[in-house]
């Protein structure tokens, strides 16, 4: 361009003479840049050290050998095999390890408390569930002479280490809070013992996906049963270890098979507590057998020609095994939930801090061209084309966003440098300034840039040469603008309508909210807030003034009449406090469904998997604490449902259901019945008359919502005992059950399979039978209320370990011998309090990110004041000529901030409340909740983000304010004259 | 030998504004023929459509009817960006104020036009020039806040006159200037006029200033009142008086009318 000298000169002059908003912008880019910096360096640190982790992940290993198989089962190698590679000349050194998920917990010394967690008060040092996340270390029993990695602290096992001794992964000791010397608690379904850590291991910093298979917590566990058929597969649990029976084989093989909690790992964990293998056995109650074998190759043997050796040996056994070494290793480091994730996050805050950079951005270049008006004006008069004015506002919002880029990148890179140093926690050594760093913050500014001058490069070419004769008297077009809102109100009911009302396919909404009506209630919401914020000014000007003893008149169409103004700094302030409002309504209101209601009992415990006999169950009655007549004998199975031809109905996501059985009579007549539920379809006299019978059910609210069931239609199952059999309940009503879900997840329901569909309710009778279960494992407890739960808690363990030494049958690790039964407790208050902790923190930890882009939001706030004190110096001069004092000018420049700050909140609150809403709606299409949407507008925590809203505005406008304040009034007149 | 084309040529000029229900008609009508090398004032009373008629002179706004030619060539023919170039380089404008960028210098200001076109480095050679003969070698670095009203429209002068263009228009020149500086930029006006024979158009309400100039236009209520000569008038006074008995005389007019 010809004249890019000149436009260049323009910009930098202009910037030169009012560094104040150029500064302002800048720090605000700089700020999002370092946000994205913040995150995406930990992707590229992660990208940058594939090599590396591949290489700490082997260890001191050549390769590791593992069984084929999906994600999820629980496979061996074949012993035989085993043998057979002992003998190879080639490997130097082979390493059988078993891996098990256990629980680990730290003992705790005297009088120690611990920081409350959801997963503490649910699990704790209770066995592994199928429900829970696997977040434990997992148990690697090893009978490595040297450690897999090299010891940071103490030592690995030798000879003289006492049996009940653990090594422990660095990252793992970090996790449980142990360091050497210090005891931890290891509990599976089997035992539970206490080890003393003698040695910390370096932790590799990731493990591979190296079967490409679903992450933990995703998928049902059952994927091995499956196979085939779709039945399960009973081979290996046919074939109990007759060793281990120990006599009680007979009743082993008579009991129901459980599906043991899988710990998902593909290769040998790095999150570890190492045992040796007899005591691995001790703690999982069945014989140590080989998952991973850990290969190191002679000198001058390569993986390549060791696997040509042994491909065909590999494909014949049975699990088929192969060969994994560094390459394949390193590839499995690019798809790991950790890359992912990071992945995830990176796009997230680059969205974010793009949104961030076109708003900083747009609210300068806006008050610029609003401020330079005649300026333009004359130059388009005496030389200017529309498109050189174009060019300067491009220009401008160019140079701010590579100057904000530039000084953002220094200052992420100080910060992550000085971050690692000082604050390890939020800032990990190995991140770098990487190529995605670049590029994603480079993109994200300058693509944020010429978005953001779109709309004042428009305006800057419609200012017409005439306006540099004189200021051109124009009306206020706060009509105009307020008739926006028309089109705004459509925009924004489109979203509700097409979650709420809209009669679509389930496929059809979810793409139509996705993609057209969520960006139409975005776009609405703009439209709208030139109304939201003349009708803020008009209901919040007068109040606000007289709190601050001002002249409402002179504060009543500040914001209106700068409306460019005002829209830009609330849209800006919006933008983080609207996101923080629609992920606070809808978490909270996500959160109702799952707490549990008023219907449950006070405690569920579980005697699984050996379960009581008659004087047991007498015992339980007998537990001090436990209300006469508190307690409710349960047959719980976890089957699968039989679609039959109509198949899965396409909203259940889930194959499988929880039956409770239970006594119909007990548990639901009378007028305090042991379950007080709400019947939303059917009445509790028939429902009880047809569960007594044995053939009728109930069903949950949500999964009627999923399925549209209706009372009278049949709902089968395959018994996981007995899969060559079908079981059919009719359902005789539809009952309400929040927070079914957590009680289900953590108790030891989950029998089999990680994720389930619904609770079903049957007689007890009619299940036991039906599902081939012997004895009573679960009992539903009402309790008095001044007896500790821990004390119910030991009273009830004293019962379960009276069948110590009895064995169990599992689906993957054939007969498991108890050394210690469990009696899990699961308490319902403790459930609501531990979903009510987990929520806040995955609430507040999706917040996060919005509440940052807040406080740099507040930047834009920051920048409007300084134009509108600028723009006002004249009148301000005026006011102080004529009497007000200094106090009352800075409180009238307060004012506007703060009405700023309100309209943002008002703003924010409908977009998030509408956002929220239809999130919540939007949750029965998804798949994974098909309840009613429940509505909950969590104001205290909303008041979080409004108050600090409102702070950030008063600290934005207090500078301008004093500044004024303290400006003679011959100034202001002048400064404001030389400006007319 | 023929007469040279006139560089300005207004035919027929109409100009309405609505204001709320009414319509306003700024200019009926009118028309005007600028002769080459003349010095032409236009006086009228605040809101007889002497602005209206400078803007549309200068092409910044197009009139509702009506013609207007620069060096013959018929400015609503133009484009909006040949327009900015055309006038960017024929017409010379001159503001009452806001004529100079605050965050640039003399220097930088005055070269503004020639920067925009991309003009050649010879070009700038012409700055000295117009810098020495409006008496602000000693300002070329100043910014405008640092300097007096009377300099600013030197600067403006200057910048008007950077590119040599065949017209200049001053929309009241002197309105923010005392009477020493109101003086000395007539007084400059008429020296481009006398000695380089340039043309100039000037809007003032101010007598004083109208008796710079060859010949005045009297408009008054957006059509032509009078035309006057300066020569046919001794003092300002004299003049002042005339437009003053002519204005009045109008009025009654309308009155008795």
């Amino acid at each position: 361009m010809k004249s890019f000298s000149l436009i260049r000169k323009l910009v930098g002059s202009s910037m030169w003479q009012n560094p104040g908003r150029a500064i302002i912008t800048v720090i605000g880019i700089m700020a999002s840049t370092c946000a994205v910096v913040w995150i995406v360096s930990g992707y590229d640190a992660l990208v940058s050290q594939f090599d590396e982790n591949a290489e700490k992940y082997l260890g001191r290993y050549d390769a590791i050998l593992l069984p084929s198989a999906p994600p999820g089962s629980l496979q061996t190698i074949d012993a035989n095999l085993v043998a057979e590679l002992r003998q190879d000349p080639g490997i130097l050194e082979l390493n059988p390890i078993t891996q098990s998920r256990v629980s680990v917990t730290r003992v705790q010394k005297e009088r120690e408390t611990t920081e409350e967690s959801a997963l503490g008060l649910l699990v704790g040092s209770r066995p592994p569930v199928n429900g829970a996340p696997p977040i434990d270390p997992i148990l690697v029993g090893t009978p490595a002479a040297e450690p897999p990695y090299e010891m940071v602290e103490g030592s690995w096992f030798t000879s003289a280490t006492s049996a009940q001794s653990a090594v422990i992964s660095e990252g793992a000791a970090r996790q449980v809070g142990v360091t050497i010397g210090d005891d931890i608690l290891i509990t599976s379904l089997a035992n539970q013992v206490r080890l003393k850590i003698i040695g910390i291991a370096e932790q590799p910093p990731a493990a591979p996906s190296l079967r490409g298979g679903r992450p933990p917590g995703r998928g049902a566990r059952s994927d091995s049963t499956r196979e085939g058929n779709g039945k399960p597969d009973r081979q290996r649990s046919a074939a109990p270890d007759a060793e281990e029976a120990d006599g009680d084989t007979k009743q082993a093989t008579d009991s129901p098979r459980l599906g043991l909690p899988n710990a998902y790992v593909q290769g040998p964990a790095v999150s570890a507590v190492y045992v040796r293998p007899e005591l691995s056995e001790k703690i999982n109650g069945f014989a140590s057998t080989a998952n991973v074998l850990q290969l190191s190759f002679r000198d001058g043997v390569e993986l390549e020609e060791f696997q040509s050796v042994w491909r065909d040996r590999f494909s014949a056994a049975s699990p088929p095994v192969r060969a994994v070494g560094f390459e394949a290793i390193r590839g499995g480091m690019t798809s790991t939930r950790d890359i992912s994730s990071q992945r995830s996050q990176a796009w997230a805050a680059t969205g974010m801090a793009a949104m961030a950079a076109v708003f900083i951005i747009f609210s300068t270049l806006s008050m610029g061209v609003s401020e330079r008006t005649r300026e333009f004006a004359m130059l388009r008069a005496i030389a200017l084309t529309r498109t050189q004015l174009a060019g300067i506002i491009a220009f401008e919002s160019v140079t701010l966003a590579i100057l904000g880029w530039i000084s953002g990148l220094a200052a992420g890179w100080v910060m992550l440098t000085a971050g690692s140093q000082f604050m390890p926690e939020f800032f990990d050594a190995n991140v770098v300034l990487g190529r995605t760093t670049l590029l994603l913050t480079g993109l994200t500014v300058i693509a944020g840039a010429l978005g953001a001058a779109v709309l004042p490069a428009w305006r800057a070419m419609r200012i017409r040469s005439l306006e540099a004769t004189a200021a051109i008297a124009t009306q206020p077009r706060r009509f105009r603008w307020m008739s926006l809102a028309i089109p705004g109100l459509l925009l924004a009911a489109a979203a509700p309508v097409t979650v709420f009302l809209a009669p679509l396919p389930d496929a059809w909404r979810s793409w139509l909210y996705g993609t057209v009506t969520w960006p139409a209630l975005l776009i609405g919401i703009i439209l709208l807030t030139p109304l939201i914020v003349v009708l803020c000014e008009r209901t919040l000007a007068p109040p606000l003034t007289m709190l601050l003893g001002l002249d409402v008149r002179l504060v009543r169409t500040q914001l209106s009449s700068n409306l460019w103004r005002t829209i830009g700094a609330t849209l800006a302030l919006s933008l983080g406090l609207a996101l923080y409002a629609s992920t606070q309504t809808w978490g909270y209101s996500m959160l109702q469904p799952f707490l549990p209601g008023a219907w449950l009992p006070d405690m569920l415990v579980a005697f699984h998997p050996i379960g009581l006999d008659d004087e047991g169950i007498e015992a339980v009655h007998n537990v001090p604490g436990i209300e006469t007549d508190g307690v409710l004998p349960l047959a719980i199975e976890q089957a699968r449902f039989d679609w039959g031809k109509a198949g899965q109905p396409p909203r259940v996501q889930r194959d499988n259901a929880v039956l409770f059985g239970l006594d119909p009579e007990r548990s639901l007549a009378g007028e305090s019945p042991f379950l007080n539920l709400h019947f939303v379809a059917g009445d509790r006299e028939t429902a009880i008359a047809a569960m007594q019978s044995g053939d009728g059910c109930l069903i949950s609210e949500d999964f009627q919502m999923s399925t549209e069931y209706e009372i009278g239609d049949e709902l089968s199952f395959t018994p996981p005992n007995a899969p060559e059999e079908t079981v059919t309940y009719r359902i005789a009503g539809v009952v309400s059950l929040p927070g079914w879900h957590w009680i289900t997840k953590f108790s030891g329901v989950r029998r089999h399979f990680v994720r389930t569909a619904t609770v079903v309710f049957a007689s007890q009778a009619a299940v036991s039978r039906d599902f081939h279960l012997h004895r009573t494992e679960f009992f539903w407890l009402n309790l008095e209320s001044d007896t500790p739960l821990e004390k119910i808690e030991a009273n009830l363990q004293a019962i379960a370990e009276r069948d110590a030494g009895k064995s169990f049958q599992t689906e993957d690790a054939g007969t498991v011998k108890a050394y210690r039964p469990f009696a899990r407790t699961t308490a319902t208050e403790t459930v609501r309090r531990a979903i009510t902790l987990r929520a806040h923190d995955m609430i507040w930890g999706m917040s996060q990110l919005p509440l940052v882009t807040l406080i740099i939001m507040s930047l834009a706030v920051a920048n409007a004041m300084l134009a509108s004190v600028r723009s006002r110096r004249w009148e301000f001069g005026v006011l102080r000529s004529i009497g007000i004092t200094r106090s009352q000018l800075v409180r009238l420049i307060l004012a506007e901030t703060i009405l700023i700050g309100l309209v943002a909140c008002i703003l924010s609150l409908s977009f998030g409340l509408i956002a929220g809403w239809c999130g919540v709606g939007m949750a029965q299409y998804g798949g994974w909740f098909a309840g009613p949407p429940t509505f909950l507008i969590p104001w205290s925590q909303l008041s979080i983000g409004f108050s600090l809203t409102l702070l950030l505005c008063f600290l934005a406008g207090i500078w301008p304010a004093i500044q004024a304040g303290r400006t003679e009034p011959l100034k202001l007149l002048q400064a404001g004259k030389s400006a007319m | 030998m023929s007469n040279p084309a006139p560089p300005l040529r207004a035919v027929s000029l109409s100009k309405r504004y609505r204001q709320g229900t009414d319509v306003v008609h700024a200019l009926q009508n009118f028309d005007l023929t600028l002769q080459a090398g003349e010095f032409l004032a236009i006086m009228g009373a605040s809101g007889s459509g002497k602005s209206t008629l400078m803007h549309l002179l200068a092409g910044l706004t197009h009139p509702d009817e009506g013609s207007v030619f620069v060096e013959e060539q018929e400015l609503a023919k133009l484009s909006d960006a040949e327009l900015t170039r055309f006038r960017r380089r024929r017409i010379g404008l001159v503001f009452q104020a806001l004529n100079l960028i605050p965050s640039l210098n003399v220097d930088e200001n005055i070269s503004i036009p020639l920067q925009a076109d991309g003009a050649g480095k010879n070009a700038y050679a012409r700055i000295d020039e117009l810098v020495d003969r409006l008496g602000l070698s000693g300002r070329r670095k100043h910014r405008p806040y640092a300097m007096s009203g009377g300099e600013q429209q030197r600067v403006a002068i200057a910048r008007a006159l950077v590119y040599d263009p065949a017209l200049i228009l001053a929309d009241e020149p002197t309105g923010n200037l005392d009477s020493v500086n109101s003086r000395n930029i007539c007084q400059i006006l008429r020296e481009l006029n006398q000695q380089e024979k340039r043309s100039i158009i000037v809007v003032t309400h101010e007598p004083e200033v109208a008796m710079w100039a060859d010949r005045i236009v009297v408009l008054k209520d957006g059509e032509l009142l009078s035309e006057l000569h300066t020569a046919d008038f001794d003092s300002a006074h004299a003049l002042a008086l005339a437009y003053h008995e002519m204005v009045e005389s109008a009025e009654q007019g309308e009155l008795t009318a």
